[in-house]
């Protein structure tokens, strides 16, 4: 069926939208690499310090191009047709990026504790497209929880549960109150669905967010507010149809 | 050597401006957050502040605001080094006029070393430029 002229209107937007929080989000890995380099080229570093810049740089060169790959997947994800989906288990998938976000969190002084409570059925999903936006998502809450706690160490969550409703809500959860929900307007008005004249997020963590919101969408639920143990966050939530149920 | 306090959000390139400041001789403080650059700037009384806009909690201009509000400050060099491109800046419905900013910075098109340069001058009152210098994108 072909699209009427408004709905081609509105991908467009989106694609712009996208973008442009790719650029505002690239552009922050590209920063930390620059003045990392400006700062090495400054005078006679020991080995153990060139090495401690070396893995710096690694990790902010993995983020952007994670970050790149996030947003191919978001560009085709309103195309549900080209992400196939297929059986995925949540807890292993918030494992695996529990795993990989590590090295990055620990830059910004942030422990990640992954949490499933209860034991819940494998999900049909495009697991490329869960994990990308899982990252997308942890590491826009990673930067933005530092920036806007003053605490010297964070503690972010991982988590997955099961609704009242029978309904699988998996997300990122801080203990900063309030980040959730900024972090949510902001990057909802990326993409012209809110208003805010400056963004209240350090650079490129909202674009991460609305990535991850695109990607979530396209999947099963757009991103919402969320709670788990207690911790204030965003999550997805799994329609049942969408559940594997063992007969 | 001059006593600066850089505002920034994004650990990685306080941590990096940071220790380029100390390597050139200067004393520096960090804050991430506005409500903790006013403290920081009401307990060590810096020489020169150098600020982002896109900060966690309120924006940069939020805080300058604050900053200028106070009588003692009014006066207090203080360097942006923005995210936001400064003919970006009307989009956003900010303007920096009457924030008596000394010089705006772009991060994409400014080095360590240019930073470094311009606290010099700053914290060298006679030899300080007039009015707002800007460094815009092309």
């Amino acid at each position: 069926m072909s699209k009427n002229a408004p709905d081609r209107g509105l991908e467009y937007q989106q694609r712009h939208s996208l973008l442009a929080a790719l650029a505002d989000d690239l552009a922050l890995p590209l920063l930390q690499i620059k003045s990392t380099l400006e700062l090495a080229g400054k005078g006679n570093l020991s080995a153990k310090k060139n090495l401690q810049i070396a893995r710096g740089i690694a990790l902010s060169t993995e983020t952007g191009l994670q970050l790149i790959e996030a947003y191919r997947l978001a560009l085709r994800a309103p195309d549900e047709a080209s992400l196939p989906l297929e059986p995925v288990a949540v807890g292993a998938v918030l494992q695996e990026v529990a795993h990989q976000l590590t090295p990055y969190a620990s830059q910004y002084a942030t422990v990640l504790d992954v949490d499933v409570a209860g034991r819940l059925t494998p999900v049909l999903a495009n697991k490329e497209s869960l994990v990308a936006a899982m990252q997308c998502l942890g590491a826009s809450l990673i930067r933005a929880q530092a920036a806007n706690s003053r605490k010297k160490s964070h503690r972010l969550m991982l988590g997955a549960h099961r609704t009242a409703e029978n309904v699988i809500a998996t997300g990122v959860f801080s203990s900063v109150q309030g980040l959730s929900d900024r972090a949510l307007r902001s990057a909802r008005a990326l993409s012209g669905k809110a208003r805010q004249p400056i963004n209240v997020l350090p650079a490129g963590a909202a674009s991460g967010v609305l990535i991850a919101d695109i990607l979530c969408g396209a999947m099963w639920q757009p991103l919402r507010a969320a709670a788990h143990q207690g911790l204030h966050g965003l999550a997805t939530a799994v329609p049942v149809s969408k559940q594997l149920q063992f007969v | 050597m001059a006593k600066i306090l850089v505002l920034e959000a994004d650990k990685i390139l306080a941590g990096n401006l940071s220790r380029y400041l100390r390597n050139s001789g200067h004393s520096v403080t960090w804050s991430s957050g506005p409500q903790e650059a006013i403290e920081q700037t009401d307990k060590n009384q810096p020489d020169v502040i150098v600020t982002d806009l896109v900060l966690g909690e309120h924006s940069g201009v939020e805080f300058l605001y604050e900053l200028r509000s106070y009588p003692e400050w009014q006066d207090l060099p203080v360097i942006i080094l923005s995210t936001i491109a400064y003919n970006d800046l009307a989009s956003t419905g900010h303007s920096l006029k009457e924030l008596n900013i000394a010089e705006f910075y772009y991060k994409s098109e400014t080095s360590l070393p240019e930073i470094a340069k311009a606290i010099d001058l700053l914290s060298q009152p006679l030899q300080s430029p007039a009015g707002l210098g800007t460094r815009t994108a092309r």
